[in-house]
């Protein structure tokens, strides 16, 4: 069984040959390789050979590609500011009214800005590992680009003050994230991901969420699938114990957890989705020992296996500066643990 | 002194920041200081007993940052208000000296505990983000502050944190500093293990802390 296949059998309900193993890895990989988040924007080559050599040395099911956040934001005004270890950022917000909504330009992903050349780097990781491997790409959720655009407290004052005008940039952005999403499908992505870490249970109460996130990406989820994505992926940035059955409406096949409980969550939404995580990125995989990663992975697999529906991953990305010795724990234990006795993808 | 009794005039205030509702506040601050209610007073009994109870609605997973938000403007359009009229007494519950640790450029966790200190009464110096070390210490030292609050949302510069409190170790200032930590990776394990004296999950539990510390070092220096 291919990676590839193994991941899209848990999506499909089936048992595979032993449970997935997927990273966040763009930190990671990159400091491997000895390149800086800057570097991922000049030297693709690079970057894609780092993401190769995870598989290859570390036993992961599927690459990432940049994982670039604010490309579609960019392309609606966003001004970036890059840094050598952290993602993209926009300091300031560009649209303070109504007026700055309706002057938002029509955008094509394909062809402008930074986009192409991310597409580009989603199109050459496809190549490198080809139908074997997944490649998971990033796309933007409206309401995260909404925030970013309005500036993230303007934002949730609008939410509050001004319900109709945060409607309207959420109207207006989610053509533009939609085709971002769509256009990383035709440059080769397998897999979708998304998350929305400013609309979590610590931020929005649940009808904010119910009213100002939910439709706007169950729409824009269920545009990428018909533009044939193998999977979408959702990652969960923060507490979401209260909306994960809203979420796991939003044409989503994979839910990357970050603080859950896996066989609670599983024994709720495995009909739904597919459970990805939720290894501690911090406290274990990087300041952890070799022996208590594998120990934690051990109590991931001993949750979450049974039955299927399940990948093993960190709960976050994987920090920058773990040790390799780390992540090679974590693939120990799911080659050791995870090998499911007759997987219906066995031959 | 008015036809009211002064705790009215506290409770207006602080309901009405609790209801998010500015011109109202504006209002009720007007009124306390047409009645001869003492603005200070006003401001610790009413604008800050609002935000504070917001804080634990907050916690209690009732308001959120939207809420929050609504209800620090409504508290920040009372102390407009009133503030003009204290008398320079310079009291608070102490200084703390806040920021996002260098290289990283996160801050509305940052931000969001600023309105709380501020709110529970504390003087607050706010460095910004992508702040050096050095700076914390330097600051701490020039304006007298009680509590140095760092903040980061990255395993990248979460050690900055240990660096601030080896700078602070380093000087002679450590024993009347206390160093609180918090941020998406920090976990109260890695609070201790750098020598901080505080960990706070959120917001509205920094503050809580924060007086806590404060409390502790007037006890211990009694």
């Amino acid at each position: 069984m291919t990676s590839l296949e193994r991941i899209l059998a848990v999506c499909a309900g089936k048992i595979p040959d032993r449970v997935p193993f997927l990273l966040a890895s763009r930190e990671f990989s990159s400091r491997q390789a000895g390149m800086s988040l800057l570097d991922c924007y000049t030297q693709p080559e690079r970057y894609i050979d780092s993401q190769v050599r995870l598989v290859d040395e570390f036993g992961l099911d599927g690459v990432y590609d940049i994982w670039c956040t604010p490309a579609v934001d960019e392309l609606l005004g966003a001004t970036l500011e890059f840094s050598s270890s952290d993602s993209a950022s926009i300091p300031n917000g560009s649209v303070s009214c109504l007026d700055d909504v309706k002057r938002l330009p029509k955008v094509d992903p394909r062809r402008e800005g930074r986009a192409p050349y991310l597409l580009d780097v989603v199109r050459r990781l496809k190549k490198a590992v080809g139908d074997s491997v997944a490649v998971i790409a990033w796309a933007s959720s409206p309401f995260r680009t909404a925030s970013m655009l309005r500036g993230v407290t303007d934002f949730y004052r609008d939410l509050k003050r001004d319900p109709a005008f945060a409607h309207a940039l959420l109207n207006a952005v989610h053509g533009p994230c939609t085709a971002y999403g769509k256009a990383l499908v035709e440059a080769g992505a397998d897999i979708v991901c998304s998350s929305n870490p400013g609309a979590n249970m610590q931020c929005i109460s649940r009808p904010y969420y119910e009213e100002f996130s939910h439709p706007y990406t169950r729409e824009m989820f269920g545009a990428i699938r018909q533009q044939g994505a193998k999977a979408v992926m959702f990652h969960t940035c923060g507490k979401w114990d209260d909306r994960l059955d809203l979420v796991v409406k939003e044409n989503i096949d994979i839910v990357h957890c970050d603080r859950v409980d896996i066989a609670g969550f599983k024994a709720k939404y495995s009909g739904s989705a597919v459970l990805m995580g939720n290894l501690r990125a911090v406290e274990v995989l990087l300041q952890g020992t070799e022996e208590s990663v594998g120990r934690a992975a051990r109590e991931c697999l001993a949750q979450g296996k049974e039955g299927g529906r399940y990948i093993l991953s960190a709960d976050c990305s994987v920090p920058r500066d773990t040790p390799a010795g780390n992540v090679r724990a974590m693939g120990a234990a799911v080659r050791d643990s995870g090998r499911y006795d007759r997987g219906d993808g066995e031959k | 002194m008015a036809d009211k009794e002064q705790a009215e005039y506290f409770k207006e205030l602080s309901d009405a920041v609790l209801d998010m509702d500015e011109e109202r506040t504006v209002t009720a601050a007007q009124d306390a200081l047409d009645n001869s209610i003492d603005p200070y007073e006003a401001i610790q009994n009413g604008l800050s007993d609002g935000m504070a109870r917001a804080g634990q609605l907050f916690e209690d997973e009732e308001y959120f940052i939207p809420e929050l938000l609504m209800c620090s403007d409504a508290m920040y359009a009372g102390l407009d208000v009133l503030k003009p009229h204290l008398k320079a007494t310079g009291e608070s519950r102490g200084t703390v000296v806040i920021g996002v640790i260098e290289g990283d450029t996160h801050d509305i966790g940052k931000n969001m505990v600023r309105i709380m200190f501020e709110t529970g009464g504390f003087h607050v110096i706010d460095l910004g983000r992508d702040v050096p070390p050095q700076r914390f210490v330097d600051t701490a030292r020039e304006s007298k502050a009680d509590i140095i609050a760092l903040s980061t949302l990255m395993t990248t510069t979460m050690d900055g944190m240990g660096t601030v409190v080896k700078l602070l170790n380093e000087s002679d200032l450590r024993a009347g500093v206390k160093v609180m930590v918090g941020g998406g990776p920090i976990s109260p394990g890695f609070a201790k293990r750098i020598g901080a004296d505080g960990y706070a999950v959120n917001a509205a539990e920094a503050v809580k802390v924060a007086r806590e510390l404060v409390a502790r070092d007037a006890v211990g220096a009694a």
